[in-house]
């Protein structure tokens, strides 16, 4: 296994971001779901190794965080790209990344410099590598974050909502991507993206609250919303959540009213279900 | 995008190979600071009005070379040494710039190093150029007429090696600055304390032996002759307390800058304590 969390929890004074959380994973694309303050960038962080968690074990790739020599040893061998990411002023995108190529201890500098054109061309961004940062799109800038986390063909990727800011295409294309990653390596991406998540990966974690809710396939989670989803011209009292759908009617989740006709759920909905419609859809009032 | 190819595992090479690529970055980014473009524009204004007076025949050409050197690099490239060295280890320090670069196997303390190898490599070898202009030129300055200490104060290679140990000292306040106290206006605050401050030892005296000039704004050891400025005529002799004073206010700097990393602090205490007490000896001791 990979990554092995064990009763990992995190506190920030006396607000508790996450409970005592345990998750074995190996090879392949590890999806986390979950509301805003669900929990998902403080156990991302603590897997990338920036915080260390209040109690419990974290065990990457055969190493243990607490030890600096093992913290080291996994930072070799991991990629990350942050939620949230800033950038030093001044620098182009390929001196960033060599910058980052630097740290993470590339020290032949033509060798150095091969492998930031190829994370560079990767994430399609070899034709604005020599331009200023600050003069980048928020898509080029996204894709800059997620190059230097290419770097070094890393054994654990740690992607915190890496698809924000990108366009339809690029997120494709990212998709793309991390699928030929995901051969022999893990990797973990946290999203609000639900299509992602279908499209990416076999197995998905939803965070709620601090604590793991679900643990298990795309499948099995849209599944727990079968014959709980419908749609009417309103909306109906049983229903924990109801959002406008394409074709004009209410889609709605919860218990449904007899005579309802139950359309088959989508990952979507078993998620919203699950976490009790505190999910990201703008809910329509009764 | 095109189609992902797997690249190159990482060769683990370690801490001291990579240093040397982080401190060259450091010293590239610390030297093409926008902050000594206004430096130079001040020396080349200063050159200009010294050729002036050695072409009208009021002051000797090595004379010149000197105090133009010696003034450049004292009162001008040393402060907003500074301000490069601060904002080139500000840059990476911000939160959110951090948060990829915390994954990284150099952590915050070799990043801080990294910095401090780059100071080395980029400005303090300006430092050491003047030094070697300095020294050179030295053997051929006249002295001021009238000024009888002066006439005798013939400046060695210590009093030289001071040039590149303050643009050393003045780098790496930058850095310690850039950890500790990373809010805005403290930089401005610093910069301007040690720049009138420094003016105010290099302001000549009247014929009362009054300076007039800020002296307050010093917050350091000084000493005044009558009828000269603070510090041109040294206790002669004194130059190898007063390179340590400095050195020792350097280094008290450089562990500054490393005590706000993680890591294990003990050592850089004991250094610390060390420091301060030669510090404060060579300051006593410099004045003779």
């Amino acid at each position: 296994m990979d990554i092995h969390l064990t009763n990992v929890s995190k506190t920030y004074g006396r607000r508790r971001a996450l409970d005592p959380v345990s998750l074995n994973a190996g090879h392949g694309v590890l999806g986390l779901l979950g509301p805003n303050g669900a929990g998902k960038t403080t156990l991302l962080r603590i897997m990338a190794t920036v915080i260390a968690p209040t109690a419990g074990q974290v065990r990457l790739l055969g190493h243990d965080c607490a030890l600096p020599a093992g913290r080291a040893a996994i930072r070799r061998r991991l990629g990350y790209v942050p939620q949230e990411c800033g950038f030093p002023a001044g620098f182009t995108g390929f001196e960033y990344v060599d910058y980052v190529a630097i740290l993470k201890e590339w020290a032949d500098r033509r060798t150095r410099h091969d492998e930031v054109r190829r994370v560079l061309a990767v994430m399609g961004l070899t034709d604005v590598a020599g331009r200023r940062i600050r003069r980048l799109s928020g898509g080029m800038r996204r894709r800059l974050v997620i190059a230097q986390a290419l770097l070094g063909d890393p054994a654990l990727l740690v992607l915190d909502e890496p698809t924000v800011g990108l366009d339809p295409e690029q997120r494709l294309r990212f998709r793309d991507t991390v699928s030929g990653l995901a051969e022999g390596r893990s990797v973990v991406v946290s999203t609000h993206q639900t299509e992602d998540v279908v499209a990416l990966c076999p197995r998905v974690v939803v965070l709620h609250e601090g604590g793991i809710r679900y643990d298990g396939s795309p499948s099995g989670l849209a599944a727990m919303a079968d014959g709980r989803v419908w749609t009417a011209a309103d909306r109906d009292p049983g229903a924990v959540l109801a959002w406008r759908s394409e074709g004009g009617g209410l889609r709605q989740i919860g218990v449904p009213p007899a005579g309802a006709e139950p359309v088959p759920p989508s990952l979507e909905d078993g998620y919203l279900l699950l976490v009790g419609g505190t999910g990201e859809r703008q809910e329509v009032p009764a | 995008m095109s189609t992902i190819t797997v690249g190159q595992r990482l060769p683990l090479v370690g801490w001291s190979a990579s240093a040397g690529g982080l401190g060259r970055v450091e010293a590239r980014r610390m030297l093409r600071h926008p902050a000594y473009w206004f430096g130079l524009a001040w020396l080349a204004s200063l050159l200009t009005n010294l050729a002036i007076d050695v072409v009208r025949g009021r002051d000797e050409m090595w004379n010149v070379v000197y105090g133009a050197t010696l003034l450049a690099v004292c009162l001008l490239y040393a402060p907003l040494t500074v301000i490069s060295a601060n904002r080139v280890a500000a840059a990476t320090y911000r939160r959110r710039v951090r948060e990829p670069l915390d994954a990284a196997p150099l952590d915050d303390r070799q990043r801080t190093i990294g910095a401090i190898l780059g100071l080395l490599r980029g400005p303090v070898l300006v430092g050491v150029a003047a030094m070697v202009i300095m020294s050179v030129v030295a053997p051929f300055t006249a002295p001021e007429a009238g000024d009888p200490v002066n006439g005798i104060y013939g400046r060695g290679v210590l009093e030289h090696l001071q040039v590149p140990v303050l643009v050393l000292g003045a780098g790496l306040l930058g850095i310690a600055l850039a950890r500790w106290v990373p809010v805005p206006g403290a930089l401005p605050l610093v910069v301007l304390t040690l720049w009138f401050g420094t003016s105010a030892l290099y302001a000549p005296a009247d014929a009362n032996g009054v300076v007039h000039a800020p002296t307050w704004f010093a917050p350091w050891i000084t000493w005044a002759v009558e009828n000269a400025s603070l510090t041109v005529d040294h206790p002669v002799g004194q130059e190898m307390w007063h390179l340590a004073y400095l050195l020792g206010l350097t280094l008290l700097a450089g562990v500054a800058a490393l005590l706000r990393t993680p890591g294990n602090r003990r050592g850089l205490w004991i250094v610390a304590a060390i420091a301060f007490v030669v510090t404060g000896l060579a300051g006593w001791q410099q004045l003779g």
